[in-house]
């Protein structure tokens, strides 16, 4: 139980990222160039966010 | 508090967002539904990959502990992910200048290996859920 509590944990923060979700899919039109803008910078702020980094190991 | 009343419903929640996200034709008069489906699948395919790379990096031993295909897939997402979907924003960009059937075929080309690694990508996520359900 102990080893899985961090998943469980993990998962509820995840909630944030599936509110941002959400409000993603209320876009019904093209996105405005601050949206596209801001889409572009997230990408190229996952480049170098230690979760998106490959296993040296693998 | 016990596990259960911890225990959220990530994966209902992602079946409906995503069934909403790729099945929903609803654009804006005036708006092109190619771009609009390209532009809904890129944002929603960066929140589920990084959701899913966030979950596996801060808890990779008890998810491989789990299933080793977690960290592999995750590993697929990190290698390529990134690539995906830049290629499908400039995709999306040459099709915005220059809406050509050879452009649009490329663009829809890119968002369908977007859609396949949501799917695979929603697959492990819920995998781990699984096991967080499931656990004593």
């Amino acid at each position: 139980m102990a080893a899985i509590l961090p998943i469980i944990l993990q998962l509820l923060t995840l909630m944030p990222s599936l509110m941002k979700l959400a409000g993603d899919l209320k876009q019904s039109g093209e996105l405005t160039p601050e949206q596209e803008k801001a889409l572009d910078d997230a990408l190229a702020a996952a480049k170098t966010a230690p979760a998106w980094q490959p296993d040296p190991t693998t | 508090m016990t596990s259960r009343a911890l225990q959220p419903k990530p994966r209902g929640v992602i079946v409906a967002l995503l069934a909403v996200a790729l099945v929903s034709c609803a654009t804006m008069p005036g708006s092109d539904p190619v771009v609009v489906n390209s532009e809904k699948t890129t944002q929603v395919a960066f929140d589920v990959f990084d959701a899913f790379v966030t979950l596996e990096h801060n808890n990779r031993a008890q998810l491989a502990a789990v299933s080793p295909e977690i960290h592999k897939y995750a590993e697929v997402i990190r290698r390529n992910g990134l690539t995906w979907l830049g290629t499908a924003r400039s995709l999306t960009k040459a099709y915005k200048t220059n809406r050509t059937p050879e452009n649009k075929a490329s663009l829809l080309t890119a968002v369908s290996v977007l859609t396949t690694a949501i799917a695979e990508s929603q697959k492990y996520i819920a995998q781990a859920n699984r096991a967080s359900a499931s656990s004593p």
